[in-house]
């Protein structure tokens, strides 16, 4: 006997991302979600930014997504900002429903802003809704300038590029040109932030996109 | 491996619809995967046995999955194209300014039971 069921299997996670925006929206709150390889710098991008967005006055929290440890949770903790760290296991992403769950953690009256640090992995977590109000990309030199070819999804989805260890540039074969081209291939629309977290170069201008 | 999580959403689908009837025996489950969210048709089928393991109502159960080409528009001559090569740039005016217009779904279409 055949059962004519035509339900939506993703609705699941959108409903609880759609829930996740709703609440936020409403409170005023701008959700960013950060998407990279292992070892691209996206936890180094923060402990460098959260310092500076502090300054400015903005209010942040972080959630931390990695498949074991709390140790991006540990180091984000001594910037004295609230943070819940997610393991997911073998787990390639997080869900909309872990983030639902984390934000009732967090004490949304006093934040301006949640910062998500996916789980490394450049392809899995872009195809999850999170509520997110955008898609961060965190590339670092060390990885290669034809990442955005042979990864484009994220790049398209990505309106913003934060290109970290740049003061490598001149130990590698890394060509920024090439790599802008690749970009532009994908997204022509694209907000390349060339930063390195070691010297502290490309940190303002990073600012005033978080600002903003 | 996000195949495990899509496997996961399919598998809550199909018990709610098991559970809702009396039913002994999960013969087929026809699916319908967007091109664009990337599945490992082995992946999927590895997913799927494991998941399946301790219900004895699904054992030797098959998944049959049809895939929804992805289509991309071109947002600044409206010109559509079945993505291929994972090409973003409009092969009509060469821009690189598309949007994802099909390609994304997950839906169980229907269930085979006994």
């Amino acid at each position: 006997m055949e059962i004519k069921v035509m339900q939506n299997v993703l609705k699941a996670n959108d409903v609880f991302a759609d829930q996740t925006a709703e609440l936020l929206k409403a409170k005023g709150i701008r959700l960013l979600n950060l998407i990279g390889s292992p070892g691209a710098g996206k936890t180094s991008v923060l402990e460098l930014m959260i310092p500076l967005l502090k300054d400015k006055g903005l209010r942040i929290a972080v959630i931390e997504g990695d498949c074991a440890t709390a140790r991006d949770a540990q180091r984000i903790a001594v910037l004295d900002v609230p943070v819940v760290q997610i393991n997911t296991g073998n787990g390639c992403h997080l869900d909309a429903r872990q983030i639902g769950t984390v934000m009732t953690e967090f004490p949304l009256e006093d934040i301006d802003m949640v910062i998500i640090e996916n789980v490394g992995n450049l392809v899995c977590p872009t195809g999850f809704d999170l509520g997110a109000d955008e898609k961060i990309a965190v590339i670092s030199v060390t990885e290669g300038d034809d990442k955005p070819l042979k990864y484009p999804r994220i790049f398209h989805e990505a309106k913003m590029v934060i290109l970290t260890k740049i003061d490598l540039i001149p130990y590698t074969n890394f060509s920024l040109q090439r790599f802008t081209d690749a970009l532009r291939s994908i997204r022509q629309d694209q907000e390349l932030f060339l930063l390195s977290c070691t010297t502290g170069e490309g940190a303002e201008k990073l600012v005033e996109r978080f600002w903003m | 491996m996000h195949e495990m999580s899509i496997v996961t959403g399919i598998w809550s689908t199909v018990v709610a619809t098991l559970d809702s009837g009396d039913y002994s025996k999960l013969i087929n489950v026809d699916v319908i995967i967007g091109e664009y969210l990337g599945v490992v048709r082995e992946s999927l089928d590895l997913c799927w046995e494991a998941i399946t393991l301790d219900d004895p109502r699904a054992i030797d159960s098959v998944l049959t999955v049809t895939l929804e080409p992805t289509e991309v528009v071109c947002r600044q001559c409206q010109h559509t194209w079945f993505f291929k090569d994972h090409r973003y740039s409009c092969p009509q005016c060469g821009v690189s300014d598309s949007r994802i217009e099909r390609g994304q779904s997950l839906y169980v279409k229907q269930i085979e039971v006994e």
